[in-house]
């Protein structure tokens, strides 16, 4: 599948019933809505804005894109509502709702219009307060029972796999080597240069 | 390759049917067919040809619509299936649907299925390893359950010929409790490894770490390459399916050796009900199948069965086959049909992270890490006296992180997006692989109610890891942290998730081979003890369980069953 037919498949999403996101967005008065330029399958605008916003941070343009110039919001917004359970919806939406709450305790105004620096040191304050993923190996977690994922640890793993999985990264900045052949079990790191993409 | 033969004979009788096309299923069908047998496969699940049947076989990330993750609704619908961990968007089409395939758990029981043609072949981890008579004399030296009616000597010869066919690389080692086998040449260790591997034999009195021993072409032989198969190009996306054919399967190897010989037939969707016993000649006739699709029962006959289903779906089928002269099941004179259900217990070891090697990098996905053989309990020196049995460990990424570390790790910004782009720093962790105990009372049966939609009973499954394994997974942690310490490890940390008993998808056990009838169900060359036309190849016919991968043994033992099966019929034995 490309990624047109990716975008394809996201618009039939269009138009179905009311995601729990613009559920809870009718409770939000007076507030503008934001302008995009592509219509979120689960977010509000507003949130799908946040979102962006945030991601950007996380992962932000230099010589090399951000995570909005790939897409990373979009995806976001599709695996929130293709992969989670009614309830962690409904949970991821209003904590995204609270981290907009405690942006505005700590800095008098919503995320969206602190400065760079504001805005970097509230997510950092946030990625360490939040749970860290239990280990895994071979896809397995390697702890019985682990804690549920936090919200800012799901948001920065869904940011970092929607950017370092993407196309652009994956064929363009990191090692692109589909089909290697031969096993070489060392060399030189220079040699390679960026990690592979695996 | 052409695709394999689907056209069923008007009358539906055959010389020999094979229930299942996995691992065992597809020796069975590859030498029944080579011995001149006309033979039938009735297959539970849908049709995959080798190649033109792996739809992800060879997308990018990008190219996944959920970039490997898995929905929720699949998520539903694979809910056991998802507790192995190896369940993802690219793989998901070779793990059965739980709701279309139900069972009841008085016990937890992971029990993690392919129903297609090829069966769990097409996802299996590929380790191979020669069992020896530690495994095949424990049970008489330790006095449990009962002894097993073979041993080394009678496997050996045909571990050599399926490994020939199968493909085979690895090291020789020259240890006894670990026969060598027929090997191509090993995966190269990587900085990390080749480190640890000498500071391993260093530090533990000459211990020995090899790399893994896999079903994965480094060298084709013209075996191989007559049948399409190539070498292994290190893409390690395996369980899509290998468009190479470099790593074995019953759909890149016995299928189609069985389909080039002109006696191959294969009927998808056929979900085999029971086994037909006739009183008079006291053997079975055929069995009786329904269609997954139209739910129409079909009989089909031939001259021997054998029975591959997988160890609990043979089972399954054995108790749900009830005669006059067979009331709780075929073959069940002994009462232990459905019991000393066994697994390998894993998920439990240690990690660490290496400062070094920062200059240092590999080319290429090898499908394959360390593997450490047992060494404890192989004689009174290697003695431990919480436990019987032993362990060995499967080394797991041994090499470098990826991106994925930033999830976990403090950071954003610029520099933190640039530091992602390169490799992080060397780990390993250090996976063991019990060995579980043949307990009587770890069991499965039918449900007296509950059937799944065509009808068959379903199991009921109460079985669990006990004192011997706990004690067991405890020196599984100790040990590994020690090996990585010593081996100048950082940060070394033991884990345990044990899971439920199955989720080493290693399931042995339920119709045991014996010498006696009366405690076991099947004899010294897996046929039944009281229906001589029947044969149990796969895992179900296992009396202990070696802490070793079983496959290759399950081939070993059906290539040799069929060959004692056909001389048998030719004597008019059958």
């Amino acid at each position: 599948m490309n990624r047109r037919e990716v975008l394809k498949n996201t618009s039939l999403f269009l138009g179905y019933s009311l995601s729990a996101g613009a559920l809870s967005e009718l409770f939000i008065a007076c507030q503008k809505e934001a302008q995009l330029n592509w219509k979120p399958v689960f977010l509000s605008n507003n949130q799908a804005n946040l979102i962006a916003e945030i991601t950007e941070t996380i992962l932000p343009k230099t010589e090399t894109p951000g995570a909005k110039e790939l897409g990373v919001p979009q995806f976001i917004d599709k695996m929130l509502k293709d992969m989670l359970s009614e309830e962690d919806q409904k949970a991821f939406v209003k904590d995204l709702e609270k981290f907009d709450e405690s942006c505005e305790e700590a800095y008098k105004k919503p995320f969206i219009e602190c400065t760079q620096a504001e805005r970097e040191a509230f997510l950092l304050k946030a990625d360490k307060e939040a749970g860290k993923l239990p280990p895994s190996a071979w896809g397995i977690t390697l702890v019985a029972k682990p804690d549920p994922i936090s919200f800012f640890r799901r948001l920065k793993s869904l940011t970092l796999l929607g950017y370092y999985t993407s196309e652009k990264v994956g064929k363009e900045i990191l090692s692109y080597d589909p089909i290697p052949g031969e096993f070489i079990a060392c060399m030189p790191l220079d040699k390679v240069g960026n990690a592979w993409n695996e | 390759m052409p695709n394999l033969n689907v056209k069923i004979n008007k009358d539906n009788t055959y010389d020999a049917i094979v229930i299942g096309s996995g691992m065992s299923g597809g020796w069975a069908a590859k030498e029944l067919c080579e011995k001149g047998l006309k033979t039938l496969v009735l297959e539970k699940g849908r049709m995959v040809n080798h190649v033109e049947d792996y739809p992800t076989m060879m997308l990018d990330h990008w190219e996944l619509e959920h970039r490997g993750g898995l929905s929720y609704e699949d998520q539903q619908k694979q809910h056991i299936q998802i507790r192995s961990g190896f369940v993802g968007e690219s793989t998901k089409h070779f793990f059965t649907n739980d709701v279309d395939n139900p069972y009841q758990e008085k016990q937890r029981f992971d029990w993690i299925r392919g129903n297609h043609v090829g069966g769990r072949s097409l996802t299996w981890g590929k380790h191979v390893y020669r069992w020896s008579d530690l495994d095949f004399e424990a049970n008489a030296k330790d006095g449990i359950a009962i002894d097993w009616p073979i041993r080394y000597k009678d496997l050996a010869p045909w571990y050599s010929y399926v490994e020939k066919f199968v493909g085979v690389s690895g090291e020789k080692l020259g240890l006894d409790h670990l026969p060598d086998g027929e090997f191509l040449p090993p995966f190269e260790l990587n900085c990390l490894e080749k480190h640890f591997k000498t500071e391993v034999a260093k530090k533990f009195n000459g211990r020995p770490v090899t790399t893994g021993r896999v079903a994965h072409l480094t060298e084709p032989q013209p075996q191989h390459l007559a049948l399409g198969r190539g070498k292994c190009q290190n893409r390690n996306r395996c369980s899509r399916g290998c468009p190479f054919g470099a790593y074995f399967s019953s759909n890149s190897a016995t299928l189609p050796a069985a389909n080039n010989t002109g006696n191959f037939s294969i009927r998808p969707n056929s979900i085999v009900h029971s086994i037909i016993y006739d009183e008079k000649t006291q053997r079975a006739t055929g069995v009786r199948v329904i269609d997954s699709e139209t739910k129409e029962e079909i009989i089909f006959k031939a001259k021997i069965i054998f029975s591959c289903a997988s160890t609990l779906a043979t089972t399954q089928i054995l108790l749900n086959s009830k005669s006059s002269r067979f009331p709780n099941g075929m073959g069940n004179d002994s009462g232990e049909l459905g019991h000393n259900l066994m697994d390998h217990h894993y998920r439990t070891g240690a990690m660490g992270s290496y400062d070094g090697f920062e200059d240092q990098y590999y080319k290429g996905r090898k499908p394959t890490g360390l593997f450490i053989p047992r060494y404890v309990n192989l004689n009174d020196a290697s003695k431990n006296p919480n436990f019987i049995r032993g362990y060995d460990y499967q080394g797991a990424g041994g090499g470098r992180g990826n991106w994925g570390r930033g999830v976990s790790e403090e950071g954003v910004g610029a520099a933190f997006k640039e530091s992602l782009f390169k490799p992080g720093g060397w780990g390993m962790a250090l996976m063991g692989f019990g060995e579980v105990l043949p307990y009587h009372d770890n069991m499965v049966s039918l449900d007296s109610e509950k059937t799944d939609k065509w009808g068959i009973p379903q199991l009921v499954f109460d079985a669990g890891l006990k004192e011997n394994e706990m004690k067991m997974r405890e020196q599984i942690r100790i040990d590994a942290a020690e090996m990585l310490e010593n081996a100048g490890f950082k940060n070394v940390k033991t884990f345990d998730n044990a899971g439920g008993l199955g989720v080493g998808v290693h399931e042995m056990g339920t119709a045991r081979m014996g010498k006696d009838p009366k405690t076991s169900v099947l004899n010294g060359n897996n046929q039944i003890h009281t229906v001589p036309n029947v044969f149990v190849t796969d895992g179900a016919c296992m009396t202990s369980a070696s802490c070793v991968n079983p496959s290759i043994t399950y081939m070993a033992l059906t290539a040799r069953a069929v060959d004692f099966a056909v001389n048998e019929l030719n004597r008019k034995n059958l």
